[in-house]
């Protein structure tokens, strides 16, 4: 169901690694109330919706939170976090690899 | 594929990682306002314009999509370096 492309949302090269902030970082995607757990919901429940559109978003808000934990997405908050979640997940993946 | 100016990788992946991002923006907006002309036209000239960068990349620097290898002697899609890691993105 899903075409994925080669790449990033965004680039990311971090500089200096900190694996007590990456331990934060992870957790926002696969602790309590993550951004997997947001995935999983919406994926799940978009077959019961009644409008068109409401399936839509939580098709395409759910594959983005699902992409293999390379970026998320929080759209219900609708604030600067928007751009800031996308990235989390490759950051840590960086600071721990380094 | 060999001798791949690095800057010129980089510099072409991020034009089309910003307008990547523009239009799944634009994908969501369209989702919950399926009849926005303004909208859609932006969707139509933006999904143009990618795909040329994206078809450009894909000759010049490697696949970004399991159907763009267009290398007949290897298989490029597990090639190094990976996305998530500093060098692949």
């Amino acid at each position: 169901m899903w075409m994925y492309d080669r790449k990033l949302q965004y680039p990311v090269k971090i500089k200096n690694p900190n694996a007590n902030y990456a331990k934060i970082i992870i957790s926002q995607l696969g602790g309590p109330d993550g951004e997997l757990a947001a995935s999983m919901r919406y994926l799940n429940q978009r077959y019961s919706m009644p409008y068109k559109e409401v399936v839509g978003i939580l098709t395409d808000v759910g594959i983005e939170d699902k992409n293999c934990a390379y970026y998320l997405r929080k759209y219900d908050s609708m604030t600067t976090e928007i751009l800031l979640c996308p990235i989390l997940c490759e950051i840590s993946a960086q600071i721990f690899a380094s | 594929m060999n001798n791949v100016n690095i800057s010129e990788r980089d510099a072409l992946l991020k034009k089309i990682q910003a307008m990547d991002f523009a239009l799944y923006e634009t994908v969501l907006y369209l989702d919950g306002h399926p009849d926005n002309k303004k909208a859609l036209e932006y969707y139509r000239e933006h999904r143009d314009a990618l795909k040329e960068l994206k078809d450009e990349y894909s000759r010049k620097f490697g696949p970004l999509t399991i159907y763009d290898n267009y290398d007949n002697d290897t298989w490029r899609w597990v090639d190094k370096p990976w996305p998530w890691e500093k060098e692949g993105n």
